[in-house]
């Protein structure tokens, strides 16, 4: 049966170095600190490992025992599989073949996973980790799909952003806001954070990390910010408002903020309009809506913000969903200030208890 | 239950024996067995909840943990590929069984039919050599001789 | 009843007596005392049909359990009471979702049906009154809950403080810009303060430089065109002003950097830090250090440093140069004395405690 029969079976000697010849290689693919990529693939020095700090910490550490030993061997076996993963990706054409084997093919090399494991995922540095390369997308995605994605879409379902806005959302890139104009603090928000006026007075910045295999150069994105609780007397419900409107952006792989530097006043839907809830008119939603363009939109009327038809929107011009974000906000003592600020009429002010009407 | 007398000579047979009764005194600190040293640990062992007594959880450096994690997934794939390579040698060999299975029933019915009757509860007999994967490298030994 | 007493004398000469009680068959006479009551009906069931029109707060079914769940616009009670919760028409429904549930819900006009299709939006009732009452109005509006009561006066207080201290710093920076003999026109100095003053605290939150001065310039635009909106201002103007303000940050961008105690200096370009770091780096390698006055110069030299490193890396510099124990491959001696100190210490390869002589030397303190 299956025996442990590694280090004396004869594993087949690829000379090639496939995972250690950086001719070719993108440096993405390599630990960027020697000391560290010396330690990980030459053995750990008599100093201790690089990646502890504190001196005395690391003459304490022990390394497990023979753990650089086992590790050659299981080095080289590895890189022997990839060397084959390689030979087929240069024989395959299909680009969806060709994304996975470039993916297995670099998925056990330990210097791509220390710099996945071990830096910023969202706010990454394209020297460590560069989502164009098919690796980097694979473990991105799987690290949102473990917890990001799912804490969007609990939070997309329990505050009825789905159905409310648009009917459902087949989620594939991951979507991050902020606001770092308004309060100067570089922190992105939490899906379905309760947010201040005084955080919100000042257009967000959208992050759009996308990991399917799409054309950087082609792919033009729209983002819509819209509000379905703003309260309508007439009918005494509520309709939907366009708070913010973008087209025609394009991003890249690792360069995906979305603030002005990435679009101009032509490609601006709607102005940035700040939330200003009424006084006991709720908790209103703000949903951020990103959609995949199939080209290039054109508009020569302005967008009605009021009674905003989101479904509607999407479908005529053929836009496909593939993220959202929400956040909440509330009147506040702010929200006055921020009104004239943005040269609005002053608010309505609604009674404190809801009745039924006429029946 | 036991009758009266049988009662009665138990009882009389234990009156004979002498009767250890045992009586509270003063504890003895050593139990004399272990060291009291060794008896301090043993006691303050059980004191400690069971927790503590774990080691103490292993605590890899990045790199170490790294190196860990290609260990394990190396294994798994050595592994895979040993049972591919065992699952396709046995389904050629399935294959080639029932490829000769099908020739012989062409050659020969009665020989298939022979080959294929129904052997239930018929035991394995003991002169015959054990069934292995693989025939001997050397099929015949055409010079043996009895050991005397 | 007692039926027997038997007395066993055993063979030795102690006497016991047992008493044994036996009950013997008889029959108790029994009576149930609850089989007697019964209950008078807890009126349950439905208390509204298919169709009726019902208010808020109206019970809609009685019930032991959940026969019926609680479907939309519709709350249940803790013995399973469903009651309305939103005027409108009961409707008893089954969901696709909970095949094996049967529903009540409220319908908000007569014309819809229950449930809502799965990816149509709901429909939702806002309920609430305009107060149209202009007084009423204000004071709803500046009615505050306890909590915000309670807060509102240190709030404020912070805002004050918060308020002069940018204040300070906006004076602290003109008469810094006028030292660097950089002149600027009032209007362009109306609105590089602010920029600068944004710029600072940017720097501060750990924004990078580049990012740090494009945030810094965009607020400072929006402000200018919320400010043009708010006044009615001319797009003509209000691009005159923009470019006026980009002309102005340019300048300032270009002549003036931070320190890393965020105070302003004068222009320190990528490459000249990086120049004037090795240089440091340099001059900091040929130092000795046996005096107090070494220690000051080494002191001096970071202390001028502020303009090209960064807090970290003044503050490695000096860990570097400025150790407060030299290592023991320096000032060990023999011999015991005055100026040298003796250091018991344990040696942990030999496992027992070891004694050292040092010379005063090795000590910063003692310099």
């Amino acid at each position: 049966m299956l025996r442990r029969t590694l280090h004396t079976g004869r594993i087949s000697k690829n000379t090639t170095k496939i995972w250690s010849d950086f001719g070719q290689r993108p440096e993405s693919l390599s630990i960027l600190s020697p000391a560290v990529k010396r330690c990980v693939l030459q053995g750990t020095p008599g100093s201790g490992p690089p990646s502890i700090k504190r001196r005395f910490n690391r003459v304490k550490y022990r390394s497990p025992e023979k753990i650089d030993q086992v590790f050659k061997t299981c080095y080289e076996f590895m890189e022997s599989r990839a060397a084959k993963k390689y030979e087929q990706l240069a024989q395959e054409t299909d680009a969806e073949q060709r994304e996975k084997l470039a993916t297995d093919a670099e998925l056990n090399n330990p210097e791509v996973m220390y710099n996945f494991e071990f830096s910023d995922k969202r706010e990454n540095n394209p020297r460590l980790i560069d989502y164009e390369q098919p690796v980097y997308r694979h473990l991105g995605r799987r690290h949102w799909e473990s917890y990001g994605q799912m804490l969007l879409m609990q939070r997309l379902e329990t505050l009825a952003v789905i159905p409310d806005t648009l009917p459902t959302l087949e989620p594939r890139a991951e979507i991050s806001v902020r606001f770092p104009f308004s309060t100067g603090v570089n922190k992105w928000i939490e899906p379905g954070e309760l947010l201040s006026s005084n955080v919100t007075w000042l257009p967000p910045v959208i992050k759009i990390q996308e990991f399917d295999q799409v054309d950087p150069n082609s792919q033009l994105y729209t983002v819509l910010v819209v509000n379905p609780d703003e309260p309508d007397l007439t009918s005494d419900s509520f309709h939907t408002v366009l708070h913010y409107g973008v087209a025609n952006v394009k991003i890249s792989y690792n360069d995906n903020v979305v603030d002005s530097r990435k679009f101009d006043s032509n490609s601006l839907l709607a102005e940035y309009l700040a939330p200003v809830p009424e006084k006991n008119a709720g908790v209103q939603r703000f949903a951020v809506w990103v959609f995949r363009q199939q080209g290039a939109l054109e508009f020569k009327e302005p967008l009605q913000r009021i009674g905003f038809n989101i479904r509607e929107f999407s479908r005529r011009n053929g836009l496909l969903p593939v993220g959202a974000h929400i956040w909440r906000s509330q009147w506040d003592s702010n929200v006055p200030a921020v009104r004239e600020k943005y040269a609005l009429p002053p608010g309505r002010v609604f009674h404190r208890v809801r009745r039924p009407s006429h029946l | 239950m036991f009758s009266k007398p049988t009662c009665a000579r138990n009882a009389l047979r234990q009156m004979s024996q002498p009767v250890t009764i045992s009586v509270r005194g003063k504890r003895t600190k050593s139990k004399g067995l272990v060291s009291p040293a060794l008896q301090r640990v043993v006691t303050q062992l059980s004191v400690m909840s069971a927790g503590k007594k774990q080691p103490r959880m292993l605590k890899l450096s990045r790199e170490d943990l790294i190196k860990h994690q290609v260990i394990q997934r190396c294994w798994a794939t050595f592994q895979q590929e040993s049972r591919e390579k065992q699952n396709d040698q046995m389904r050629a060999q399935y294959k080639s069984a029932e490829k000769a299975m099908h020739m012989l029933r062409e050659i020969d019915t009665n020989l298939y039919n022979a080959a294929n009757a129904n052997e239930a509860g018929k035991r394995f007999p003991l002169e015959i050599r054990i069934p292995t994967e693989h025939p001997p490298s050397k099929i015949w030994n055409y010079n043996l001789k009895k050991k005397t | 009843m007692l039926r027997g007493l038997t007395s066993w004398r055993p063979l030795s000469g102690v006497s016991v007596h047992v008493l044994n009680q036996v009950r013997t068959a008889t029959k108790k006479a029994a009576g149930s005392r609850t089989s007697m009551k019964d209950s008078a009906g807890r009126r349950l069931g439905l208390k509204k049909h298919e169709g009726q029109p019902v208010r808020p707060g109206e019970i809609l079914m009685r019930q032991r359990g959940t026969k019926f769940y609680p479907g939309e616009n519709v709350g249940i009670g803790k013995d399973h009471t469903i009651f309305a919760l939103e005027p409108g028409f009961v409707r008893f429904y089954l969901d696709p979702f909970h095949p094996k549930r049967r529903f009540i819900g409220v319908a908000l006009r007569p014309d819809l049906k229950l449930p809502t299709p799965h990816f149509e939006p709901r429909v939702r009732r806002f309920g609430r009154q305009l107060i149209t009452d202009g007084a009423a109005a204000t004071k709803e509006e500046n009615s505050l809950s306890r909590k915000e009561y309670l807060a509102r006066d240190s709030i404020l207080k912070d805002l004050e403080a918060r308020e002069s201290r940018r204040q300070q710093l906006a004076s602290n920076f003109t008469k810094r810009l006028s030292e660097l003999g950089i002149i600027l026109e009032e209007n362009q100095l109306k609105v590089c303060i602010p920029y600068v003053i944004r710029l600072r605290s940017l720097l501060k939150n750990g924004f990078s430089l580049s990012e740090a001065q494009y945030n810094a310039l965009f607020y400072a635009e929006q402000e200018l065109k919320l400010a043009a909106k708010q006044r009615e201002l001319s797009a003509e103007l209000v691009s005159q002003q923009v470019v006026l303000l980009k002309g102005a940050v340019d300048t300032l961008n270009s002549s003036i950097s931070f320190d890393n105690k965020l105070d302003i200096v004068a222009f320190v370009s990528e490459q000249e830090k990086q120049q004037r770091r090795a240089q440091l780096t340099q001059q900091l390698l040929n130092t000795t250090l046996s005096t107090k006055k070494d220690v000051q110069a080494i002191k001096n030299l970071l202390k001028g440093a502020s303009s090209f490193l960064t807090k970290s890396d003044e503050l490695k510099l000096a860990r570097k140069f400025l150790k407060p124990v030299r290592p023991e491959t320096f000032a060990v001696t023999n011999k015991t004395g005055k100026g040298v100190l003796t250091i018991n210490r344990f040696d942990d390869v030999g496992s027992r405690v070891t004694t050292i002589h040092r010379s005063k030397s090795a000590f910063l303190s003692k310099l």
